[in-house]
């Protein structure tokens, strides 16, 4: 707890995450190359989708981060309105631009894949549908912070739309198994074994670590900026100008 | 089959290029708000000394 109201400080958050974003850019940088590098150059094509199957290694990591992101806006929101923390209503803010950039990929990256494997580039199927509308509620909230500008009142508001916006979350992870979709169903579940040879699965793993590794880093350089504004009346601020 | 392979690299290469092209874009809007927040505190600052003059 005593961590947690640490964090709470924007002086503390700022360093720990103006720390945080000098390594995690390049680490993110060489280990995304690496997981797509393997996945485009040396992992096997598959039996029946042939090379087509290489979109796997981004679009698979952009869906899950998209829902990741989502539910970490969600408990970031919730801290805005139990404890009412500036930071996390930056990280909230920073959190809905990072996942609406991951759904938009994850939603081209499967139109892209969805050509050569289905014939088609688009079906109203449940679990694109309901991806699709995860993208309208980033960018709802997207565009209400916009309007309402940068201030707690506006964090609040962001803050009740987003949990509405929750309810969607287990529609999209459920959507194959309580619908008949043509999208198939989860490659990688956190407790049961993979369902994908491991030629395929460790480039898979090591892409999806470089991409949450990235969004990482966006999140944190677009909060400490959102803290520097907010805060620029604030000593430390000067203090860290002068330096 | 090689007709069918050439086809599925084109749209991995276009996958690759549409989502590569997006993250570009957003790290270059996170430099662009590096840039904007030393400008605003510069001119918070210029302003301060000013009206303290």
């Amino acid at each position: 707890m005593k961590l947690f109201y640490a964090l709470g400080n924007p002086q503390t958050f700022y360093k720990l995450a103006d720390q945080l974003t000098q390594k995690l850019g390049f680490m993110a940088l060489v280990i995304l190359l690496t997981g797509w590098g393997w996945g485009l150059l040396f992992a096997p094509p598959d039996y029946q989708q042939g090379d087509a199957v290489r979109i796997m290694y981004l679009h698979v990591p952009a869906a899950m981060l998209s829902l990741s992101i989502y539910a970490f806006m969600a408990l970031a929101a919730f801290v805005v309105l139990v404890w009412r923390i500036k930071v996390a209503g930056s990280l909230m803010r920073a959190s809905a631009q990072v996942g609406a950039l991951l759904t938009f990929i994850a939603l081209i990256t499967g139109s892209l894949w969805g050509k050569p494997t289905w014939g088609t580039w688009w079906v109203w199927d449940a679990r694109l549908t309901s991806e699709l509308i995860l993208l309208m509620i980033y960018v709802g909230l997207l565009a209400l912070a916009q309007q309402l500008g940068n201030n707690a009142s506006a964090d609040k508001i962001i803050a009740i739309i987003c949990w509405v916006g929750v309810i969607d979350l287990p529609i999209i992870h459920f959507s194959v198994k309580w619908w008949n979709t043509l999208h198939q169903g989860s490659t990688l579940t956190v407790f049961a074994k993979p369902k994908i040879h491991s030629s395929m699965l460790y480039p898979l793993l090591i892409s999806l670590l470089g991409l949450a590794l990235f969004c990482a880093w966006l999140i944190l350089s677009l909060s400490k900026y959102a803290i520097l504004q907010k805060e620029y009346q604030k000593d430390w601020v000067a203090k860290l100008c002068k330096n | 089959m090689q007709k069918l392979t050439t086809c599925h690299f084109f749209y991995v290469a276009l996958s690759y290029g549409c989502a590569g092209m997006s993250m570009l874009a957003m790290a270059g809007y996170v430099y662009w708000q590096s840039l904007k927040t030393k400008q605003q505190l510069k001119q918070w600052f210029a302003n301060e000394s000013n009206t303290k003059k």
